[in-house]
Protein backbone atom coordinates (compact mmCIF):
# COMPACT_ATOMS: atom_id res chain seq x y z
CA UNK A 1 0.00 0.00 0.00
CA UNK A 2 1.45 3.66 -0.84
CA UNK A 3 0.75 6.13 1.32
CA UNK A 4 1.20 9.93 0.52
CA UNK A 5 2.08 12.82 3.48
CA UNK A 6 3.08 16.59 3.18
CA UNK A 7 6.35 16.64 6.27
CA UNK A 8 7.97 19.27 7.58
CA UNK A 9 11.51 17.80 6.28
CA UNK A 10 12.81 15.39 4.10
CA UNK A 11 12.49 12.69 7.20
CA UNK A 12 9.98 10.62 8.57
CA UNK A 13 10.94 10.72 11.97
CA UNK A 14 10.20 14.75 11.86
CA UNK A 15 6.17 15.42 12.14
CA UNK A 16 3.77 15.88 9.37
CA UNK A 17 2.93 19.14 8.21
CA UNK A 18 0.08 20.95 9.53
CA UNK A 19 -0.89 22.27 6.23
CA UNK A 20 -1.26 20.09 2.90
CA UNK A 21 -1.28 22.45 -0.53
CA UNK A 22 1.30 24.97 0.72
CA UNK A 23 3.43 22.07 2.59
CA UNK A 24 7.16 22.08 1.78
CA UNK A 25 7.61 18.50 0.94
CA UNK A 26 5.41 15.48 0.05
CA UNK A 27 6.54 11.92 0.84
CA UNK A 28 5.44 8.72 -1.01
CA UNK A 29 5.94 5.67 1.47
CA UNK A 30 5.68 2.17 0.30
CA UNK A 31 4.31 -0.32 2.76
CA UNK A 32 5.56 -3.22 0.64
CA UNK A 33 9.25 -2.05 0.05
CA UNK A 34 9.29 -0.29 3.74
CA UNK A 35 11.18 2.41 1.44
CA UNK A 36 10.02 6.34 1.49
CA UNK A 37 10.79 8.59 -1.50
CA UNK A 38 10.52 12.70 -0.44
CA UNK A 39 9.23 15.37 -3.26
CA UNK A 40 9.66 19.05 -2.97
CA UNK A 41 6.22 20.91 -3.35
CA UNK A 42 6.32 22.85 -6.72
CA UNK A 43 2.36 23.90 -5.27
CA UNK A 44 3.63 25.60 -2.98
CA UNK A 45 4.44 29.15 -4.28
CA UNK A 46 1.51 28.81 -6.76
CA UNK A 47 -0.17 32.23 -6.92
CA UNK A 48 -3.64 30.08 -6.70
CA UNK A 49 -5.01 26.92 -6.59
CA UNK A 50 -2.02 25.45 -4.81
CA UNK A 51 -4.46 22.86 -3.38
CA UNK A 52 -5.21 21.61 -6.59
CA UNK A 53 -2.15 21.62 -7.81
CA UNK A 54 -0.43 19.57 -4.47
CA UNK A 55 -3.09 17.66 -4.90
CA UNK A 56 -2.66 16.37 -8.65
CA UNK A 57 0.55 15.69 -7.98
CA UNK A 58 -0.27 13.35 -4.68
CA UNK A 59 -3.07 11.78 -7.40
CA UNK A 60 -0.27 10.71 -9.89
CA UNK A 61 1.97 9.28 -7.33
CA UNK A 62 -1.21 6.58 -7.34
CA UNK A 63 -1.24 6.17 -3.19
CA UNK A 64 -4.25 4.55 -1.35
CA UNK A 65 -4.24 6.86 1.29
CA UNK A 66 -3.45 10.26 2.60
CA UNK A 67 -2.47 11.29 6.10
CA UNK A 68 -3.28 15.09 6.70
CA UNK A 69 -4.34 16.89 9.56
CA UNK A 70 -6.65 19.38 7.58
CA UNK A 71 -6.93 19.81 3.83
CA UNK A 72 -8.80 22.79 1.62
CA UNK A 73 -12.19 21.18 -0.02
CA UNK A 74 -10.34 21.30 -3.73
CA UNK A 75 -7.58 19.68 -2.20
CA UNK A 76 -10.40 16.93 -1.20
CA UNK A 77 -12.45 17.20 -4.20
CA UNK A 78 -8.63 16.16 -5.99
CA UNK A 79 -8.35 13.14 -4.06
CA UNK A 80 -11.35 12.46 -2.91
CA UNK A 81 -12.18 12.05 -6.92
CA UNK A 82 -9.07 9.95 -7.80
CA UNK A 83 -10.69 7.25 -4.96
CA UNK A 84 -8.10 7.96 -2.41
CA UNK A 85 -8.59 7.73 1.04
CA UNK A 86 -7.86 10.33 3.68
CA UNK A 87 -6.81 10.11 7.65
CA UNK A 88 -6.48 12.22 10.38
CA UNK A 89 -2.90 11.64 12.12
CA UNK A 90 -2.51 11.22 15.95
CA UNK A 91 -1.28 14.50 17.14
CA UNK A 92 1.65 13.65 19.29
CA UNK A 93 2.73 11.01 16.96
CA UNK A 94 5.47 11.76 14.27
CA UNK A 95 4.76 10.47 10.38
CA UNK A 96 6.28 7.55 10.36
CA UNK A 97 4.34 6.27 13.44
CA UNK A 98 1.77 7.34 11.59
CA UNK A 99 2.14 5.71 9.36
CA UNK A 100 2.38 2.17 11.29
CA UNK A 101 -1.00 3.58 12.87
CA UNK A 102 -2.50 3.72 9.83
CA UNK A 103 -1.63 0.24 8.64
CA UNK A 104 -2.54 -0.85 11.90
CA UNK A 105 -6.20 0.66 10.87
CA UNK A 106 -5.85 3.46 13.77
CA UNK A 107 -6.60 6.09 12.12
CA UNK A 108 -9.27 8.45 12.17
CA UNK A 109 -10.98 9.52 8.77
CA UNK A 110 -9.93 13.10 8.14
CA UNK A 111 -12.38 15.63 8.87
CA UNK A 112 -10.90 19.10 9.02
CA UNK A 113 -11.82 20.19 5.64
CA UNK A 114 -11.90 24.11 5.18
CA UNK A 115 -13.16 26.69 2.38
CA UNK A 116 -9.67 27.02 1.89
CA UNK A 117 -7.35 30.28 2.89
CA UNK A 118 -7.89 32.47 -0.15
CA UNK A 119 -7.89 36.23 -0.26
CA UNK A 120 -8.29 38.86 -2.68
CA UNK B 1 -14.45 60.91 -21.73
CA UNK B 2 -13.89 61.66 -18.06
CA UNK B 3 -13.57 58.60 -15.93
CA UNK B 4 -13.05 58.66 -11.95
CA UNK B 5 -12.59 55.92 -9.64
CA UNK B 6 -13.50 56.32 -5.94
CA UNK B 7 -11.28 53.74 -4.25
CA UNK B 8 -10.50 52.86 -0.49
CA UNK B 9 -8.61 50.39 0.91
CA UNK B 10 -10.80 49.21 3.58
CA UNK B 11 -14.82 48.49 3.34
CA UNK B 12 -16.83 51.45 5.32
CA UNK B 13 -14.45 54.42 4.23
CA UNK B 14 -17.11 56.21 2.12
CA UNK B 15 -16.49 55.54 -1.43
CA UNK B 16 -20.49 54.99 -1.86
CA UNK B 17 -21.03 58.42 0.18
CA UNK B 18 -17.97 59.85 -1.83
CA UNK B 19 -19.48 58.70 -5.37
CA UNK B 20 -23.08 59.07 -5.06
CA UNK B 21 -22.76 62.75 -3.63
CA UNK B 22 -20.01 63.78 -6.27
CA UNK B 23 -22.40 62.32 -8.90
CA UNK B 24 -25.41 63.80 -7.96
CA UNK B 25 -23.69 67.49 -8.14
CA UNK B 26 -22.10 66.85 -12.06
CA UNK B 27 -24.92 67.35 -14.61
CA UNK B 28 -25.52 64.76 -16.68
CA UNK B 29 -23.68 62.08 -14.93
CA UNK B 30 -23.60 58.70 -14.57
CA UNK B 31 -22.73 56.60 -11.09
CA UNK B 32 -21.38 53.01 -11.71
CA UNK B 33 -21.36 50.89 -9.00
CA UNK B 34 -18.91 48.24 -8.95
CA UNK B 35 -19.07 47.35 -5.87
CA UNK B 36 -20.96 44.48 -6.81
CA UNK B 37 -20.80 42.18 -3.93
CA UNK B 38 -22.66 44.28 -2.22
CA UNK B 39 -24.04 47.43 -4.05
CA UNK B 40 -25.93 50.00 -2.42
CA UNK B 41 -25.36 53.28 -4.35
CA UNK B 42 -28.56 53.08 -6.46
CA UNK B 43 -31.04 53.52 -3.00
CA UNK B 44 -29.86 56.96 -3.13
CA UNK B 45 -30.46 58.15 -6.88
CA UNK B 46 -33.26 55.46 -7.40
CA UNK B 47 -36.63 57.02 -5.12
CA UNK B 48 -39.14 54.50 -6.96
CA UNK B 49 -36.72 51.10 -7.00
CA UNK B 50 -37.72 50.47 -10.60
CA UNK B 51 -35.16 49.93 -13.09
CA UNK B 52 -34.86 50.66 -16.21
CA UNK B 53 -33.55 47.80 -17.89
CA UNK B 54 -32.00 44.73 -15.97
CA UNK B 55 -30.16 41.74 -17.84
CA UNK B 56 -28.63 39.12 -16.55
CA UNK B 57 -24.72 39.04 -17.00
CA UNK B 58 -22.74 35.83 -17.95
CA UNK B 59 -19.10 34.23 -18.23
CA UNK B 60 -17.82 31.54 -20.08
CA UNK B 61 -16.13 28.21 -18.62
CA UNK B 62 -14.54 24.75 -20.60
CA UNK B 63 -16.48 21.67 -20.38
CA UNK B 64 -14.97 18.60 -22.18
CA UNK B 65 -16.09 15.84 -24.60
CA UNK B 66 -15.08 12.67 -23.06
CA UNK B 67 -14.62 10.93 -26.38
CA UNK B 68 -12.44 13.42 -27.80
CA UNK B 69 -9.94 13.90 -24.56
CA UNK B 70 -7.18 12.03 -25.09
CA UNK B 71 -6.03 12.75 -21.55
CA UNK B 72 -2.59 14.80 -22.46
CA UNK B 73 -3.24 17.37 -19.87
CA UNK B 74 -1.77 19.79 -22.44
CA UNK B 75 -5.15 21.91 -20.56
CA UNK B 76 -4.23 20.67 -17.02
CA UNK B 77 -0.76 22.24 -17.48
CA UNK B 78 -1.62 25.58 -19.27
CA UNK B 79 -4.29 26.86 -16.47
CA UNK B 80 -1.66 29.05 -14.41
CA UNK B 81 -4.65 29.30 -11.86
CA UNK B 82 -4.53 25.74 -11.76
CA UNK B 83 -8.31 25.51 -12.09
CA UNK B 84 -7.93 22.21 -14.10
CA UNK B 85 -6.94 18.79 -12.64
CA UNK B 86 -6.82 15.47 -13.91
CA UNK B 87 -8.12 12.74 -12.20
CA UNK B 88 -10.07 9.51 -13.21
CA UNK B 89 -9.04 9.84 -16.77
CA UNK B 90 -10.89 12.75 -17.52
CA UNK B 91 -9.91 16.86 -16.71
CA UNK B 92 -11.55 18.27 -13.67
CA UNK B 93 -12.46 21.95 -13.43
CA UNK B 94 -12.97 24.59 -10.51
CA UNK B 95 -15.58 26.94 -11.39
CA UNK B 96 -14.37 29.70 -8.90
CA UNK B 97 -11.05 29.18 -9.54
CA UNK B 98 -11.60 29.56 -13.18
CA UNK B 99 -10.77 32.60 -14.74
CA UNK B 100 -12.34 32.15 -18.08
CA UNK B 101 -9.48 33.03 -19.88
CA UNK B 102 -10.24 30.60 -22.91
CA UNK B 103 -6.88 29.17 -22.55
CA UNK B 104 -7.63 25.43 -22.68
CA UNK B 105 -9.61 25.54 -25.01
CA UNK B 106 -6.92 27.30 -27.35
CA UNK B 107 -4.20 24.48 -26.35
CA UNK B 108 -6.60 21.37 -26.82
CA UNK B 109 -5.44 19.87 -30.19
CA UNK B 110 -7.88 17.21 -30.21
CA UNK B 111 -11.00 19.70 -30.10
CA UNK B 112 -12.29 18.15 -26.74
CA UNK B 113 -13.14 21.87 -24.88
CA UNK B 114 -15.91 24.03 -26.05
CA UNK B 115 -17.67 27.00 -23.98
CA UNK B 116 -20.83 27.04 -21.58
CA UNK B 117 -22.48 30.35 -19.98
CA UNK B 118 -22.46 30.77 -16.31
CA UNK B 119 -24.44 33.23 -15.10
CA UNK B 120 -21.82 35.59 -13.28
CA UNK B 121 -24.91 38.27 -12.02
CA UNK B 122 -26.51 41.21 -13.02
CA UNK B 123 -26.71 44.79 -14.29
CA UNK B 124 -29.50 46.94 -13.87
CA UNK B 125 -29.47 50.98 -15.12
CA UNK B 126 -31.62 53.85 -13.07
CA UNK B 127 -32.19 57.36 -14.02
CA UNK B 128 -33.05 59.84 -11.58
CA UNK B 129 -33.05 63.52 -12.24
CA UNK B 130 -30.30 63.74 -14.86
CA UNK B 131 -27.61 61.14 -13.79
CA UNK B 132 -27.33 57.33 -15.05
CA UNK B 133 -26.63 54.96 -12.73
CA UNK B 134 -25.55 51.41 -13.42
CA UNK B 135 -25.50 48.59 -10.60
CA UNK B 136 -23.66 45.04 -10.85
CA UNK B 137 -24.78 42.65 -8.43
CA UNK B 138 -22.51 39.26 -8.12
CA UNK B 139 -24.97 36.06 -8.11
CA UNK B 140 -24.44 34.75 -4.69
CA UNK B 141 -21.76 31.73 -4.93
CA UNK B 142 -19.71 33.38 -7.50
CA UNK B 143 -16.14 34.26 -6.71
CA UNK B 144 -14.79 36.46 -9.26
CA UNK B 145 -16.51 39.85 -9.89
CA UNK B 146 -13.78 40.67 -12.79
CA UNK B 147 -16.24 39.84 -15.99
CA UNK B 148 -19.21 41.51 -14.32
CA UNK B 149 -17.61 44.56 -13.27
CA UNK B 150 -16.24 44.83 -17.33
CA UNK B 151 -19.75 44.46 -18.71
CA UNK B 152 -20.93 47.42 -16.00
CA UNK B 153 -17.62 49.61 -17.05
CA UNK B 154 -19.33 49.85 -20.86
CA UNK B 155 -22.47 52.20 -19.76
CA UNK B 156 -19.88 54.45 -19.30
CA UNK B 157 -20.95 58.09 -20.41
CA UNK B 158 -19.26 60.99 -21.36
CA UNK B 159 -18.63 62.21 -17.42
CA UNK B 160 -18.51 58.41 -15.39
CA UNK B 161 -18.29 58.21 -11.50
CA UNK B 162 -16.95 54.55 -10.71
CA UNK B 163 -17.59 53.36 -7.47
CA UNK B 164 -14.87 50.51 -6.77
CA UNK B 165 -15.03 47.36 -4.79
CA UNK B 166 -12.88 47.53 -1.44
CA UNK B 167 -9.06 47.08 -1.36
CA UNK B 168 -6.50 45.86 -4.01
CA UNK B 169 -7.72 43.00 -5.53
CA UNK B 170 -8.51 41.51 -9.14
CA UNK B 171 -11.77 43.06 -8.77
CA UNK B 172 -10.49 46.29 -8.18
CA UNK B 173 -7.78 46.55 -11.36
CA UNK B 174 -10.59 45.78 -13.13
CA UNK B 175 -12.90 48.53 -11.86
CA UNK B 176 -10.24 51.22 -12.59
CA UNK B 177 -9.66 50.55 -16.06
CA UNK B 178 -9.68 53.28 -18.40
CA UNK B 179 -10.04 55.74 -15.09
CA UNK B 180 -8.32 59.28 -16.12
CA UNK B 181 -8.23 60.14 -12.30
CA UNK B 182 -8.71 58.20 -9.05
CA UNK B 183 -10.15 59.33 -6.09
CA UNK B 184 -8.48 57.73 -2.31
CA UNK B 185 -11.20 57.74 0.45
CA UNK B 186 -9.52 57.24 3.81
CA UNK B 187 -10.49 57.38 7.29
CA UNK B 188 -7.60 59.11 9.86
CA UNK B 189 -7.50 55.64 11.31
CA UNK B 190 -3.68 53.22 11.48
CA UNK B 191 -5.95 50.71 9.61
CA UNK B 192 -6.75 53.21 7.36
CA UNK B 193 -3.35 54.48 6.19
CA UNK B 194 -2.08 50.64 6.29
CA UNK B 195 -4.76 50.07 3.72
CA UNK B 196 -4.33 52.90 1.50
CA UNK B 197 -0.99 52.69 0.70
CA UNK B 198 -1.64 49.55 -1.08
CA UNK B 199 -4.07 51.17 -2.81
CA UNK B 200 -1.41 53.95 -3.75
CA UNK B 201 0.90 51.02 -4.99
CA UNK B 202 -1.58 49.71 -6.56
CA UNK B 203 -2.79 53.19 -8.65
CA UNK B 204 0.90 53.95 -9.40
CA UNK B 205 1.46 50.47 -11.58
CA UNK B 206 -1.45 51.56 -13.31
CA UNK B 207 0.08 55.05 -13.25
CA UNK B 208 -3.48 57.10 -13.38
CA UNK B 209 -3.13 60.63 -11.26
CA UNK B 210 -4.70 60.33 -7.77
CA UNK B 211 -5.81 62.48 -4.85
CA UNK B 212 -6.74 61.77 -0.88
CA UNK B 213 -10.13 62.83 0.69
CA UNK B 214 -10.30 62.61 4.45
CA UNK B 215 -13.69 61.04 6.08
CA UNK B 216 -14.97 61.18 8.88
CA UNK B 217 -12.41 63.73 9.70
CA UNK B 218 -11.11 64.54 13.16
CA UNK B 219 -8.53 67.32 13.84
CA UNK B 220 -6.66 65.55 16.33
CA UNK B 221 -6.57 62.48 13.99
CA UNK B 222 -6.51 63.74 10.81
CA UNK B 223 -2.15 64.08 10.42
CA UNK B 224 -2.23 60.24 10.59
CA UNK B 225 -3.07 60.63 6.66
CA UNK B 226 -1.71 64.24 6.23
CA UNK B 227 1.78 63.41 7.29
CA UNK B 228 1.41 60.42 4.71
CA UNK B 229 0.02 62.42 1.87
CA UNK B 230 2.81 65.08 2.42
CA UNK B 231 5.55 62.16 2.84
CA UNK B 232 4.52 61.07 -0.68
CA UNK B 233 3.96 64.96 -2.28
CA UNK B 234 0.32 63.94 -3.24
CA UNK B 235 -2.44 66.19 -2.67
CA UNK B 236 -5.45 66.45 -0.33
CA UNK B 237 -8.55 67.22 -2.21
CA UNK B 238 -11.45 67.49 0.63
CA UNK B 239 -12.28 66.70 4.47
CA UNK B 240 -15.41 65.32 5.23
CA UNK B 241 -16.41 66.28 8.83
CA UNK B 242 -17.12 63.40 10.98
CA UNK B 243 -20.82 64.64 11.73
CA UNK B 244 -24.34 63.47 12.71
CA UNK B 245 -25.87 65.50 10.78
CA UNK B 246 -24.28 63.47 7.78
CA UNK B 247 -24.20 60.03 9.33
CA UNK B 248 -28.46 60.95 9.79
CA UNK B 249 -29.19 61.78 6.24
CA UNK B 250 -26.97 58.96 4.37
CA UNK B 251 -29.05 56.68 7.20
CA UNK B 252 -31.96 57.79 5.67
CA UNK B 253 -31.10 57.05 1.97
CA UNK B 254 -30.49 60.69 0.92
CA UNK B 255 -27.48 62.23 -0.32
CA UNK B 256 -26.13 64.83 1.80
CA UNK B 257 -25.24 66.96 -1.01
CA UNK B 258 -29.06 67.63 -1.38
CA UNK B 259 -30.14 68.14 2.03
CA UNK B 260 -27.56 69.68 3.55
CA UNK B 261 -25.86 73.27 2.24
CA UNK B 262 -22.67 72.85 4.00
CA UNK B 263 -21.90 68.82 2.29
CA UNK B 264 -23.60 70.48 -0.55
CA UNK B 265 -20.60 72.79 -0.80
CA UNK B 266 -18.36 70.65 -0.17
CA UNK B 267 -18.74 68.45 -2.75
CA UNK B 268 -19.25 71.85 -5.25
CA UNK B 269 -16.19 72.61 -4.58
CA UNK B 270 -14.39 68.83 -5.39
CA UNK B 271 -15.88 69.43 -8.57
CA UNK B 272 -14.49 72.89 -9.04
CA UNK B 273 -11.12 71.28 -8.01
CA UNK B 274 -11.40 67.93 -10.36
CA UNK B 275 -12.43 70.73 -13.46
CA UNK B 276 -9.24 72.64 -12.44
CA UNK B 277 -7.26 69.10 -12.72
CA UNK B 278 -8.68 68.92 -16.24
CA UNK B 279 -10.29 65.19 -15.13
CA UNK B 280 -13.84 66.60 -15.22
Amino acid sequence: MKIGLATVEKDLEKQINQTFGRAPYFAIYDSKTKKVEFFDNDARNAAGGAGIKAAQFLVDQKPEAVIAYRMGENSVRVLVGAKIKLFTPSDDKNAIDNIELLLADKLESLVDIHSGYHHG
Amino acid sequence: MNKIAVLSGKGGSGKTFISTNLANVIENSTYLDCDVEEPNGYIFFNKDNSALESKKVYREIPTFDGDKCIGCRECVEFCKFSALAFIADKPLLFEEICHSCGGCELVCKHGAITNKKIEVGSLSVYKDKSIKTVSGQMRIGEASAVSLISEVLKEATETTIVDCPPGSACSTMEAIKGANYCILVTEPTIFSLHNIKMIVELVELFKIPYGFVINKSDDQLDYIIEDYIKSINKDLLMKVPFSKQIASITSIGKLVSDEDLESKQLFETLKQDLIKRAVL
